[in-house]
């Protein structure tokens, strides 16, 4: 809708009631405020997460601490994972506007190897962990621990497989309209696990070390 | 009766208020994430502090700044946008984070210190 | 006149003066000081209450229609000394009320040593305080006196004025420690340890209980609490000395087993480190005490070495309660000495850093017990990580799980007989629907409709039909209760009856009032914004089919399986795998989970709607209340809903792979589970509320024919109670011990939100105030709702002092409260609400005079029903009961019962109504699209209106902009229309829908295969859906033409 309302005057003695003249609703308009939203309420789901953690954390239910599981320069490499990646996304945006699609496609390419790496590093320190005994279920520590780092994981593959099908329907009908606003989603969405995850590096990683 | 009408809607159709950064902003703000990683790395693995009081709060402040920079220079937030409401659903949102996280740390203390039982090893033989 | 309100008060007096309210006449010092706070807040609080509820009749009365002398202002919307007055007023009387609390709870602590024996009488320093401890077991209480070296199980004696110190625990779950006569209740937690210092003035002897509900056996768990002269309690000790028998730790082992309605029994001596084994849940051969695990992770946790030292600390994740519902538990004392413990490979590496660290040594002796070999020999250990299932990996289990015949309760008459209605009211319906061929019309116009309109009245059919269920449960529940007396046991037994009251408590609040609030909003709003549609329909019709899949789930729940068992909260540890460990918790977590994405989404869709769609010239503070009240509504649900997600995703983790958030065992804390629910579930209060008092703010402006009273700071009210919301939830659970600090914060807290809540009320008053009050049913509900909603909001703030909470958390009072509040607020508004907006949805009004009966049944009903619970309450009658002993309550619950009988037929004239309705919608057609000469822009349309809602969009100029538009000559347009773009309608919600149901039903069941399929299927259908890029279409021109025309045509024919 993109007349404003112009046409009211007090001196007319009828002030206009209804648009006489007004163009197709503009779909999907409230889009990126709706996904915004929905951003702030899953932001919400990592704060129970950290308050648990934060609870719980320090009871290790005379087992391993974090600083006997925990491999930092292991989590650094991590972090630079997606680190990486959030540039690179970045770049897929900035050719996006200018509407190259193969530019667009490669750089997407680009941040979705670099998420997958994050998820198989995280993968493996998982697998380690479980390996030594360090299970879930071994304490409340480990519990909220594997709960916390693995919901973000979750969140990052559930955006690798969106990236996926993006990248599919970008590759058959172009950056059209839709398509840049479903990219501009996932940007947010990609951007935004970044932020949680430096949540997760101060507050479980590096925190975890100094306790 | 207001003369002038404001329309309710924020859009206008074919823009979609949406900001999409610069190379320059994304590089600046790569660049600075990039120091603002490493440093609380370096500080927790070298040890340079003494207190691990202060490092703890070094390495809070500098995820604080790093948030910020995320924010401003990746999801490109700012005042404008939506006419300043993703600005407020942001800070409603970090109201709420800051109280379900600081409240249930300090119910759950209170709750500790006063049932935990280990305060009774006095007690034991 | 009088004389006969004389007779008719007389038996109320008798039956008042009969009942021993023992929470108003208690006979020690502390409960005293309790109820005193609880008579200086009720008065406080009447000095506000008592005017309101007097302007409200006089208002009502002295403004109605018929009234033409009485001044009439329509214009009159606000007075900056008057809304000065509204705040300032209830800002006053909470000041008062916040010190007197803050004072009160300080001093009222039950941590703190007593000040004093009576008034006026001071503690004396020779006198040794007696020291009990206290420990709930399953269903029976244990007390030791240290002192003494005895111990009894349900009796519990102390000298008359002589402080008491209780140390409290408990073996299993959450229970609550309370004997009215002597002080408020304290909650007890396996694992931790509660205190409460109290005296005992007069000789007697008083009832005790558990206040929390703990399972099957919880009715039973009552003792004597015997006040004696020292003389007598003297004498009480040597007998127990002479006569009973030891109490040592086998023997507390075999006491620990769930049992029900033990008799007294005396122990003449105790394992003197018994209490404290207890507590540190290393009575057990073999356990860890939990003072040393904490002492050890304080220090840093035991490494890697300590990573397979698991068999010390698991204390009762598996089937503690095996032995209630299923075979004998198999638990039996652990691994007894350390070389079998290192030849088990298990306990090896505890030992080696034990004797390393000095504090490690302040773990308790493990004796060697002879039987141990024998026993430990019989130990079944669980896997761990997967559940029992796959102990047995046959075909049948790998194909149904734990599905099995016995799941179906064809055993139960109950529910065989409403299996068999359900099944043949079913059956009529489909086939009534068949036979009138109209599958086809239900699902291209209802089921795939991403129209709002046609959405909002799904909802609203799925939040009635699930009313009738909610209440069936009530009814359940009354019957019981009144029967439940002088020895019977009621004709409910106790799993199918903890399963009722879980099940109404649930549907009532996820699956009535939700849909129903939900429903409203989803219809009106876009209506009132001026909007075609919300902003993502396909998202609506989404949200709305997973809303009703979690319906479906727990509806299965009655006839596949069984429901949980838990309360409708749910609280670990008795909803844990360990004490609920059957499907019935499962059921509860997935039905909820599944329509929280519904709730979730919707809420983000209403948001983004109000934010981005509203018409031209639509200020926010032109923002029709009502609109304004579904903004914040749906704000708190984008904002509360993740939490409930997220906890209960958690106790999921809990019950599916053995993680340790709320278990007892390897550092878990069930508080953390209460802490993080309230979190959601004091929000969701104020989901439910706001719309409720958006919608008396619509009807009392529309009725009264005047402009809102106040609007700037009703829109204000709303938001500070959409903040503060969020900084309340620990008055869910005063009585946990957080301490007096915290209590007196978020009591503090809670009565600032009556602050805002009050000045609506004031709001709606003076909007009342010199109106035209057209008495219709709407404004029948609004009057019903303030003259009730004050009572439950007084007995509200009432509760949030916590030392008054003290005695009446967990009552029925509680409960009588919260129905005041969610019945006399809630839904009295949704009621209004729906004969509000019925003709706007189908262009008929609702027949008034079955509307009539209606609400007169519904209001008597409700104060039947729920006063007798308040009296209940202050005689000290604790919720969740299935059977009782003291048979003068008994009235009150047939009192009670004939309430809800009532309500019944309320629930009947409503169905008939819209029977009638239906069947003389001729005789009830209204052809203006606005019957009520109404304000806001819905009715400015076409009654239903068309798809497209509005052919033009409309301009904004002022609040009310229809009544703008009415009296500044709107002309409606009858030409220069255009086709209007629309969204399409989709199958995908429902198919999605139904993955949900299958994948839920597959987790409850452990059909892993099912589980994973449908997951699968759940995705692929997801991402298929993105492929789809042709969702709208325009309705053409002409279409759009013949519907306006035919308009024109009713409204000239109306002019003629």
């Amino acid at each position: 809708m993109s007349t404003t309302a112009s046409a009211t005057h007090e001196s007319t003695k009828t002030p206009v009631f209804y648009l006489k003249d007004e163009h197709d609703h503009a779909e999907g308009g409230s889009t990126m405020f709706g996904f915004w939203i929905y951003l702030m309420s899953d932001c919400l789901i990592f704060a129970v997460l950290f308050a648990t953690y934060g609870v719980l954390g320090g009871n290790y239910a005379a087992g391993p601490a974090p600083k006997d599981l925990f491999d930092l320069p292991l989590v650094a490499i991590n972090t630079s994972m997606l680190l990486f990646s959030s540039i690179t996304y970045g770049f897929a945006m900035l050719t996006m506007v200018k509407g190259k699609v193969g530019a667009t496609q490669g750089w997407l390419a680009l941040t979705g190897l670099f998420g997958v790496a994050f998820i198989c590093i995280e993968l493996y320190e998982f697998a380690h962990m479980i390996h030594e005994g360090a299970t879930p279920q071994r304490s409340a520590f480990l519990s909220s621990f594997f709960t916390l780092v693995g919901t973000h994981g979750l969140h990052v593959t559930v955006g690798l497989i969106w990236l996926v099908t993006l990248m599919v329907q970008v590759a058959r009908y172009g950056l059209i309209p839709a398509n840049t606003r479903r990219l501009m989603c996932l940007s947010m969405f990609w951007h935004f696990l970044d932020v949680i995850w430096i949540g997760v590096f101060t507050f479980v990683y590096l925190m975890g070390m100094l306790r | 009766m207001s003369s002038k009408v404001k329309t309710g809607h924020d859009t206008h159709g074919h823009d979609d208020g949406h900001e999409h950064g610069s190379l320059r902003s994304y590089l600046i703000g790569f660049g600075l994430s990039v120091v603002l990683t490493a440093v609380p790395f370096w500080l927790v693995m070298s040890g340079v502090l003494d207190s691990k009081q202060a490092t703890g709060l070094a390495i809070m402040a500098l995820a604080v700044v790093q948030i910020v920079v995320h924010m401003v220079f990746f999801l490109h937030m700012n005042v404008r946008s939506e006419h300043g409401w993703t600005m407020m659903a942001l800070i409603f949102t970090l109201v709420l984070v800051v109280i379900t996280l600081t409240g249930s740390l300090w119910v759950m203390y209170h709750l500790n210190t006063n049932m935990m039982p280990g305060h009774d090893m006095s007690q034991l033989p | 006149m009088n004389r006969l309100l004389a007779i008719a008060l007389l038996p109320l007096l008798a039956l008042l003066s009969a009942c021993n309210a023992v929470v108003m006449s208690p006979s020690g010092d502390v409960a005293v000081q309790q109820r005193d706070l609880v008579i200086v807040s009720t008065v406080l609080m009447l000095i506000i209450i008592i005017p309101v509820m007097f302007l409200t009749v006089f208002f009502a009365w002295k403004y109605r229609q018929s009234n033409t002398s009485a001044t009439y202002d329509p214009e009159w919307d606000h007075s900056t000394q008057l809304e000065l007055i509204i705040w300032a007023a209830p800002l006053l009387i909470i000041i008062c009320l916040g010190a007197v609390t803050w004072m009160a709870t300080h001093l009222l602590d039950p941590y703190r040593p007593l000040g004093r024996i009576s008034p006026g009488k001071a503690v004396s320093q020779d006198v040794k305080p007696l020291q009990v401890e206290v420990v709930a077991l399953d269903w029976k209480w244990l007390f030791i006196y240290p002192e003494y070296g005895v111990a009894t199980v349900n009796e519990l004696a102390a000298p008359v004025d002589r402080p008491i110190n209780f140390r409290l625990t408990s073996s299993a779950v959450m229970n609550s420690f309370y004997i009215p006569a002597l002080a408020g209740q304290i909650y007890t937690m396996p694992g931790m340890q509660t205190k409460l210092s109290a005296v005992i003035n007069h000789p007697g002897m008083y009832q005790g209980f558990s206040a929390n509900y703990s399972g099957a056996g919880f009715s039973g768990m009552r003792f004597a609490f015997h006040g004696l002269p020292d003389a007598e309690f003297d004498k009480w000790v040597s007998d127990l000395k002479a006569k009973g028998s030891a109490l040592d730790r086998e023997t507390y082992l075999q006491l620990e087993r769930p049992s029900e309605n033990v008799p007294v029994q005396h122990y003449a001596s105790v394992d003197p480190e018994l209490f404290s084994a207890v507590l540190n849940r290393c009575v057990e051969r073999g356990k860890m005490c939990m003072s040393e695990m904490d002492a050890i992770d304080a220090k840093g946790g035991l490494g890697m070495a300590g990573i397979y030292n698991v068999r010390a600390l698991e204390y009762d994740k598996y089937t503690r309660r095996g032995a209630v519902f299923g075979p004998e538990p198999t638990f039996v004392a652990g691994i007894c000495s350390t070389e079998e413990a290192l030849q088990s490979g298990i306990n090896a590496q505890l030992t080696t850093p034990l004797n390393t660290s000095p504090v490690l040594g302040a773990g308790l002796p493990r004796p060697v017990s002879p039987h141990c070999s024998a026993h430990s020999a019989g130990r079944r250990i669980p896997e761990r990580i997967e559940p029992d299932m796959f102990d047995n990996p046959d075909l049948i289990k790998l194909i149904f799980g734990r599905l099995t015949l016995e799941s179906f309760p064809y055993h139960e008459p109950i529910l065989v007989a409403t299996f068999a209605v359900v099944a043949l009211g079913g059956a009529l319906l489909v086939g009534l629907l068949t036979y009138y061929r109209v599958w086809g019309y239900l699902w291209h116009e209802w089921f795939t409709s991403v129209d709002h309109k046609r959405i909002g009245v799904m909802y609203m059919v799925l939040g009635i039909v699930m009313l009738l269920r909610g209440f069936s449960d009530a009814i359940m529940i009354r019957l019981q209760q009144a029967m439940a007396f002088n020895g019977s046991d009621g004709y409910l037994p106790a799993h199918h009856f903890d399963q009722v009251f879980t099940a109404h408590g649930v549907i009532m609040i996820f699956f009535v009032a939700m849909p129903l609030v939900t429903g409203l909003m989803n219809f009106v709003v876009p209506l009132q914004i001026g909007a075609r549609d919300v902003s993502f329909p396909f998202l609506n019709n989404f949200s709305f089919w997973m809303t009703t899949a979690g319906a479906i789930l727990v509806m299965m729940s009655l006839f596949v399986g069984e429901f949980a068992k838990t309360g409708w909260l749910a609280y670990p540890p008795l909803s844990n795998i360990g004490y609920s460990p059957d499907a019935g918790m499962d059921y509860y977590i997935w039905a909820l989970q599944i329509a929280g994405i519904g709730t979730l989404l919707s809420g983000v869709n209403l948001v983004a709607t109000i934010v981005k769609m509203r018409a031209p010239g639509m200020t926010m503070m032109k923002l029709p209340i009502f609109t304004w009240t579904a903004l914040c509504t749906n704000v708190l649900i984008v904002a509360a809903f993740p939490v409930l997600t997220a906890v209960l995703a958690l106790l999921t983790l809990d019950r599916y792979i053995g993680t340790n958030f709320f278990t007892n065992d390897f550092g878990g804390n069930p508080m953390m589970y209460v802490n993080l629910i309230w979190i959601w579930g004091h929000p969701e209060v104020y989901i439910l509320i706001l719309p409720a008092f958006g919608i008396f703010s619509e009807v009392t402006s529309t009725f009264a024919g005047k402009r809102l009273f106040g609007y700037t700071s009703m829109v204000y009210a709303t938001i500070v109670i959409t903040i503060l919301a969020y900084l309340v939830w620990l008055h869910h659970f005063f009585t946990m011990g957080s301490g007096a600090s915290v209590n007196s914060f978020f009591g503090i807290t809670t009565m600032i939100i009556s602050i805002p809540t009050g000045a609506k009320i004031f709001n709606w008053l003076f909007t009342m105030y010199r109106g035209r009050i057209r008495f219709e049913l709407p404004m029948m509900w609004t009057i019903a709702f303030m003259l009730t909603f004050v009572i439950g909001g007084m007995t509200g703030v009432l509760l949030a002092v916590p030392p008054a909470d003290f005695v009446l958390h967990n009552s029925l009072f509680l409960v009588a409260h919260f129905h005041n509040v969610i019945i006399g607020g809630v839904l009295f508004g949704l009621f209004a609400g729906i004969y509000y907006w019925f003709p706007k949805a189908f262009g008929f009004r609702l027949d008034p005079f079955w509307g009539k009966m209606s609400f007169w049944f519904w209001v008597i009903g409700f104060y039947f029903a729920f006063m007798p619970l308040y009296v209940l309450g202050l005689m000290g009658v604790t919720r969740r009961l299935r059977t009782f002993e003291d048979p003068s309550l008994q009235i009150w619950f047939i009192i009670a019962g004939f309430g809800a009988f009532l309500v019944a037929l309320g629930i009947l004239s409503f169905l008939v109504q819209i029977y009638v309705s239906i069947r003389n919608r001729e005789a009830l057609r209204d052809l203006t699209g606005d019957p009520w000469d109404g304000r806001t822009l819905e009715w400015a349309t076409a009654s239903p209106p068309p798809a497209y809602n509005f052919a033009h969009t409309p301009v904004i100029h002022d609040l009310d902009a229809w009544y703008d538009m009415k009296k500044r000559g709107y002309v409606r347009p009858t030409e220069g229309f255009r086709a209007i773009h629309m969204p399409r309608n989709t199958g995908t919600g429902v198919i999605l829908a139904v993955l949900s149901i299958i994948f839920g039903f597959a987790m409850i069941w452990y059909i892993w295969w099912l589980a994973a399929v449908s997951f699968v299927a759940l995705l692929v259908v997801t991402i298929a859906h993105t492929f789809n890029y042709n969702r709208d279409f325009h309705i053409p021109l002409d279409e759009v033409v013949k519907s306006e025309n035919e308009r024109t045509t009713m409204l000239a024919g109306l002019a003629r």
